[in-house]
């Protein structure tokens, strides 16, 4: 039987110029990349372009990965701040009026409209994107505020104070009809 | 902070999300032929992928300009890289290809499928060493620029310049970092930034056709730590970008003839942004005056995080208790700009108890009996009437007063009784 090959091994042949070997990597964390982007971008063409992006910046540059932190951390970095420079970019072609093409629905977009009424994640949208991705990377992804520290290059206790808002919002969000805390003012 | 510590609801809640959307056709093929050119450009020029961004940015600002400007971007083939600007029409070819020698006599382009042998500049000046390579070149009105850049840095490039009719001149020496290039109906404006973003400096030619020798710096108020995604506004012929000041970032218009930065739009707007940021008052200690100092900054950033940072578990914002960044942020939400307030009542004289604790207004922590004339013209001014100090004649101060704690930490901001 034989021995699936370890993410050092596959750095190093990818670091090589191996495409194999980073596509391997990628695809192992396609998945996790995906959700984080989708959500954040929320279209699918609007995900396929950030990730290429991305992934083309992670393949140019590994040469800087140490292995300090996991493959699959280093790269949601990488995602991640693609993604946001994908949503300013996005939002300055809106503020100057520059026309922007909207993407053209397909059977599967079509389906996605109908899912973005969905509770969940209509209060999702309700969050900013820093606050979107805190929720995202703890609560459904799993990770350590110290790697999502990493992630968002922020430290560990904002992470815990953007979480906590994004949480109360997003709960809110989720039921809005709530008792809000009272403020004695 | 090791461990993850998940909110079951939240997590129960996302889990009803619907999975991500797999890919479009043809993205695994789209990716691998990106591999591909990348690994054909990393063996000549590690810095491809810098350069890849500029030119794609370039060939952005082409769209963006329109009309007078010829640019022939380089696009992300970093060891391939030359480009001739010749007529003044609006085109952008793509990824034209050569080596990049400092003299020659003809360069081989590539637009679309046909191959053009067109004259090239002579690059003179005082290059380093063959691996100088050309990012992209324009043509704006009379003046020909070539920014030129030493493609062999990690991060970012050093050793930057213009040339012009194949002339360096404007040399910005070694600078790590990101360079972009930005005509536009006003002139040609730099940016230069740090590898890491943050921003260095900006310069403007003058007037469309102005040699890059004459670029002056042009002093941006408030500068951005970091500006990025620049462009013009060819309606209000402004540039328009992103910018982060000390908190998330904000559109931004900047006034190119004064450097004058304007915020358009904020993801988290407070009614303190970008308020003046008051000095210290005489009288803080060195730790006070820190305190004082984060504080006014935050306000003026609406940094809520930092805000977050410097309110301490005993900070009280309320009689009634509660987290202070919600009732802030409650406020805020509801037209009352409690930071405003905030910044304004900081902005005036504090008065201090015998343990050197600080307080603002002065008024606060005195007798109402014992307020002088020219405390109470500093409530006026402060927004509070007459009839409050009626009010207070009785009962004593009980408007907005916020307190910083002789060892610097922040206690209060409240008001009423």
């Amino acid at each position: 039987m034989v021995e699936p090959e370890s993410d050092t091994d596959l750095v190093r042949r990818a670091r090589a110029g191996d495409h194999t070997a980073f596509t391997t990597l990628v695809r192992e964390q396609d998945h996790k990349m995906r959700g984080l982007a989708y959500q954040l971008l929320g279209s699918r063409s609007q995900m396929d372009d950030a990730l290429q992006d991305a992934y083309l910046k992670a393949y140019v540059g590994l040469s800087s990965f140490r292995s300090e932190s996991a493959f699959g951390t280093w790269l949601y970095r990488i995602v991640y701040t693609t993604c946001i420079d994908h949503i300013r970019r996005r939002d300055r072609r809106r503020e100057v009026g520059l026309h922007v093409v909207p993407d053209q629905p397909d059977v599967l977009e079509t389906a996605e409209v109908v899912e973005r009424h969905d509770e969940v994640r209509n209060a999702l949208d309700s969050l900013t994107p820093d606050h979107r991705a805190a929720l995202l990377l703890v609560d459904r992804e799993g990770l350590s505020y110290d790697e999502v520290a990493h992630v968002m290059d922020i430290t560990p206790g904002t992470v815990a104070s953007r979480l906590s808002r994004a949480r109360t919002a997003f709960k809110a969000a989720l039921n809005p009809n709530s008792p809000t805390p009272e403020t004695n003012r | 902070m090791n461990e993850p510590i998940q909110d079951p609801d939240i997590t129960e809640a996302l889990d009803r999300l619907a999975p991500p959307p797999l890919h479009g056709p043809g993205f695994w093929d789209e990716l691998n032929t990106g591999l591909s050119n990348q690994t054909a450009n990393r063996a000549s020029s590690p810095a491809h992928g810098t350069i890849r961004s500029l030119a794609v940015a370039a060939a952005a600002l082409v769209v963006l300009v329109g009309g007078a400007l010829v640019l022939s971007s380089t696009a992300g083939d970093g060891d391939q890289n030359i480009d001739v600007a010749a007529e003044a029409t609006t085109t952008t070819t793509p990824a034209p290809t050569s080596t990049a020698p400092t003299t020659a006599a003809a360069v081989t382009t590539t637009t679309g499928p046909a191959q053009v042998t067109e004259p090239r500049p002579t690059l003179v000046g005082t290059p380093i060493d063959d691996s100088w390579v050309v990012l992209y070149s324009s043509s704006i009105a009379e003046g020909d620029y070539i920014s030129r850049a030493q493609a062999s840095i990690d991060c970012g490039m050093k050793d930057l310049a213009f040339a012009r009719d194949g002339i360096i001149i404007h040399d910005y020496g070694e600078r790590p970092g990101a360079f972009s290039y930005h005509p536009g109906p006003q002139g040609v404006l730099t940016r230069l930034s740090t590898c890491s973003g943050t921003f260095l400096e900006m310069s403007i030619g003058s007037e469309l056709g102005a040699p890059a020798s004459g670029f002056e710096p042009l002093a941006l108020t408030p500068e951005p730590i970091v500006l990025e995604d620049l462009g013009w506004d060819l309606v209000d012929k402004v540039m328009v970008g992103t910018a982060i000041f000390t908190a998330d970032p904000v559109s931004v218009r900047i006034n190119s003839g004064t450097g004058e930065v304007t915020v358009v739009g904020s993801t988290q707007t407070c009614s303190s942004f970008g308020a003046a940021v008051p000095s210290a008052p005489a009288g803080l200690n060195a730790d006070q005056r820190a305190t004082f100092d984060a504080i006014t900054a935050a306000l003026a950033a609406c940094d809520w995080d930092t805000l977050d940072e410097l309110t301490p578990p005993t900070f009280m914002a309320s009689f009634g208790g509660g987290d202070p960044i919600e009732l802030w942020q409650s406020s805020e939400a509801s037209d009352e700009p409690i930071l405003a307030i905030l910044l304004a009542h900081l902005s005036v004289q504090p008065g201090f108890d015998h343990g050197g604790f600080a307080s603002w207004p002065r008024a606060a922590g005195e007798f109402w009996e014992d307020v002088t004339p020219e405390m109470q013209a500093e409530l006026l001014d402060l927004g509070y009437t007459r009839d409050d100090f009626e009010s207070y004649a009785e009962i004593g101060y009980i408007g907005y007063r916020t307190g910083i704690d002789a060892d610097g930490t922040w206690m209060y901001y409240v008001a009423g009784d």
